[in-house]
């Protein structure tokens, strides 16, 4: 069965967040165990404000990437930092996980995915509701310290059993393997220099680290805010039961994450769960950035301030295009926050913009996954009474209506027609707000959805649609066919309560003599 | 203990600031007057402050602060004790000079918010000692206010006793000039100080704890530990390394 899964943690959700699922290790009997978890800080539920970690895993063809990636306090935003370099990560390493970078190469990497970063964290307009004091500290750390992050990030090869490790800063990683000790495994935490970051300012040391393990029998990647979370995988220590039961008190001191894969005897139950009955889908505050007329950002900042801070962003012919750019470029993080940046820059600031609406317009979504047959649907818009707004920008697989101007709170129904083709996406305008369609591949046939997690080598010949059952066998090996594959992204999943499967593991602490260290990239200060 | 609690937001660190706006504050020191001096570095206090309890948008109230502005008598400008994302909706004060100098009764009133303060603190979990940063530019002209300031540098909390911090304004106060502000060590001794005032605050000074100077050395400051909290403040640079030592209780990433 060949199928690639992909999860994330979702930064604005006040709820704990739990999933599992399995793949097969190719060439065995046994089964690769994936899952992530995610409780943001509890001092974000108060203002609703996202959590600074970033959680991501995919997972098929007899490999897992995962990448936990840890937003600095103190540094400018970031879980801006947290989100970008974790989904460029991912991307970088599943195209390579089958001859993945070595600390060297992925350290120029890192440092291009540092200067496009930093050109979108250079365009980020402050919200006009921060108080001065506030504004003046922000500004100076987005110039001084930039979006800063820690990470850690793997490539585990099932067939092989083997894992590469990236790791900078303070995030965690936890190898349990099955040699070196007497009682058949053992485990142990690896940790980067602390001292490494990466940043958009492009001032701070990586310091990253490359560890190769081989004989592995799980790895968790965690931040520091999971504390000692996959020390053990014994099944009544990390299971979602145990997850739940500790990230509520983890979560008083910071945010806890962790991405996990395990070799199993079995097939893990899937499991999507969050506690309560669902994900508070608002919009975090950070992200909604009203575009009522207000002073300008002159007149709004603190006279102490030199009036060029407040002048960030590409030049005004250029303005639309490059700001495109980045929302499509960036997750859902920068999206929002390019949404409040457009409403700004086109409403506010500058004049030039044509359709700038001169109040306050929202829309439900600012991002809509599609199933590759397509499908219309209806969002709602929130607008004051007598503000105008309009649909710009549409691609011509869109269809809108009505397209004429509205007024006031109204729906937006759209139309998006099926995909013969790749995956593809593209956004439009809504008062000012942007909206992003992502429409996945259909290369097989129109029975494909994003909803749908399970894509396996049934549906791909064509057979009858259905989702991959706990009964299923593990498969031989796979011959990987990455065009055909079907790749998934839940970041706002229903609840389902699905029971889970324990997985077996016994570890202890001890030192492995299968570790290969490569030795940290010296980098000079910029 | 050794001064190691970390200032967070369930155990925020506690800092009185003592600032004299006498008449004598009105006096230039490089082109403007001490007081502006002061102004400039309160707010660049501030903004430390926050930049070091921000996550996010979010501010941990990871510092509470007192201002105690004196004069004739002490002012309590901020009116009572406020945490740090309480006085960004306040906004920054501004000080301006007036009349004569009663320290005594600056310190006076610190120890009555210390003793309320520290009678408040539990066991656990332990916040980080308070800190008084008293910043003057000379004499005193009430009492003496030697005495209150030793007494309050014996009271206890569980992270170590309370911490006094002093910012002389003014010219010419050490024996050898101070060139170099970001790899000046700090006044070690009495005799590298030559004002007979400097020497007196000396003595009611505290020694710099080693976390301390850690945080101030990441700054790109060269202040060692054991050095006193007593900064010699002979131009702006060192007005705001002063400050900068006062916002230095350790807090985590």
């Amino acid at each position: 069965m060949n199928q690639v899964i992909t999860r994330a943690s979702a930064q604005e959700s006040g709820e704990p967040q739990y999933y599992q699922f399995s793949i097969p290790a190719p060439g065995g009997a046994q089964w690769v165990s994936v899952s992530l978890g995610y409780r943001r800080s509890a001092d974000f539920d108060r203002a609703n404000q996202p959590g600074q970690d970033y959680a991501i895993v995919r997972a098929g063809y007899g490999s897992v990437v995962g990448v936990v990636a840890d937003g600095v306090s103190q540094s400018f935003y970031g879980h801006f930092a947290a989100e970008f370099v974790a989904e460029r990560l991912l991307e970088y390493l599943w195209e390579r996980r089958k001859t993945p970078p070595s600390a060297h190469q992925l350290n120029g990497i890192l440092h291009e995915f540092e200067r496009e970063f930093k050109t979108r964290i250079d365009c980020y307009v402050l919200p006009t509701r921060l108080q001065p004091l506030q504004r003046h500290a922000l500004e100076q750390t987005r110039r001084q310290a930039g979006s800063q992050a820690v990470f850690a990030a793997f490539v585990l090869d099932a067939e092989a059993k083997s894992i590469r490790l990236f790791e900078v800063g303070d995030a965690l990683a936890v190898v349990h393997c099955s040699r070196g000790e007497t009682n058949g495994s053992h485990s142990k935490v690896i940790q980067a220099d602390h001292r490494g970051r990466w940043s958009s300012a492009g001032r701070t040391n990586l310091l990253l680290e490359e560890i190769n393990e081989r004989d592995v029998k799980g790895i968790v990647i965690k931040s520091d805010g999971a504390k000692d979370w996959g020390a053990s995988l014994a099944s009544h220590r990390f299971n979602r039961a145990a997850f739940f039961e500790v990230a509520p008190e983890f979560a008083g001191y910071d945010d806890v994450s962790f991405v996990a894969a395990v070799f199993q005897d079995e097939r893990s139950d899937e499991i999507s769960a969050i506690v309560g009955e669902g994900l508070n889908q608002s919009p975090p505050p950070v992200m909604i950035i009203p575009i009522d007329p207000a002073p300008t950002l002159h007149s709004s900042a603190p006279s102490s301030l030199p009036p060029e801070i407040y002048t960030h962003g590409p030049k005004p012919a250029k303005r639309r295009r490059d700001w495109k750019s980045f929302a499509f470029g960036s997750g859902a993080g920068f999206l929002l926050a390019g949404v409040g940046l457009l409403g700004l820059l086109w409403g506010k600031v500058f004049t030039f913009k044509p359709n700038a609406p001169a109040c306050k317009v929202t829309v439900s979504k600012i991002q809509v996954p599609v199933e590759a047959a397509g499908t219309t649907m209806e969002l709602d818009v929130s607008a004051d009474k007598n503000c105008k707004w309009s649909v710009t920008g549409v691609p011509p697989w869109i269809r809108i209506n009505p397209r004429h101007e509205q007024s006031g709170n109204g729906h937006l129904v759209f139309s998006v027609s099926q995909n013969t083709g790749p995956k593809r996406e593209d956004s439009f305008e809504v008062g000012g707000n942007t909206l992003l369609v992502k429409q996945v591949a259909d290369i097989n046939g129109p029975s494909s959805s994003p909803d749908s997690e399970i894509v396996n080598k049934a549906q791909e010949n064509g057979s009858k649609n259905t989702q991959a059952t706990a009964e299923q066998k593990p498969a031989q090996k796979d011959t990987e066919r990455p065009a055909a594959a079907k790749k998934t992204t839940e970041k706002l999943a229903p609840t389902k309560k699905n029971a889970e499967k324990p997985a077996p593991a016994n570890t202890k602490a001890t030192k492995s003599p299968g570790t290969s260290r490569r030795k940290r990239q010296p980098e000079t200060q910029k | 203990m050794a001064y190691t609690a970390v200032a967070t937001g369930k155990t925020p660190a506690l800092i009185v600031y003592l600032l004299d706006i006498s008449g004598s504050m009105d006096e230039q020191l490089e082109g403007i007057s001490k007081i502006e001096h002061v102004n400039q570095a309160i707010e660049r206090l501030l903004v430390r402050m926050v930049q070091r309890s921000t996550k996010g948008e979010v501010i941990s109230p990871r510092y509470r602060l007192s201002m105690i502005a004196y004069s004739d008598e002490p002012i309590d400008i901020l009116g009572g004790v406020h945490t740090i994302d309480e006085i960004v909706q306040l906004g920054k004060p501004t000080l301006s000079a007036t009349n004569s100098t009663d320290t005594a009764a600056a310190f006076e009133m610190a120890r009555d918010i210390l003793r309320r303060e520290i009678a408040q603190m539990g066991p656990s979990p332990v916040p980080p000692a308070p800190m008084i940063c008293h910043l003057t530019d000379g004499q005193f002209t009430g009492p003496d206010p030697e005495p209150i300031a030793r007494e309050i540098m014996q009271m206890e909390t569980p992270d170590g006793r309370v911490l006094i911090e002093n910012i002389y304004v003014g010219p010419n106060l050490t024996t050898q000039p101070i060139y170099q502000v970001e790899t000046w060590g700090g006044v070690m001794q009495i005799n590298e100080l030559s004002d007979q005032y400097a020497k007196k605050l000396f003595n009611i000074s505290s020694a710099l704890p080693a976390s301390y100077a850690e945080v101030i050395n990441e700054m790109g400051y060269g202040l060692q530990r054991g050095a006193k909290m007593l900064i010699p403040s002979s131009n702006k640079d060192l007005i705001e390394l002063a400050f900068a030592m006062s916002g230095a209780t350790p807090t985590g990433r």
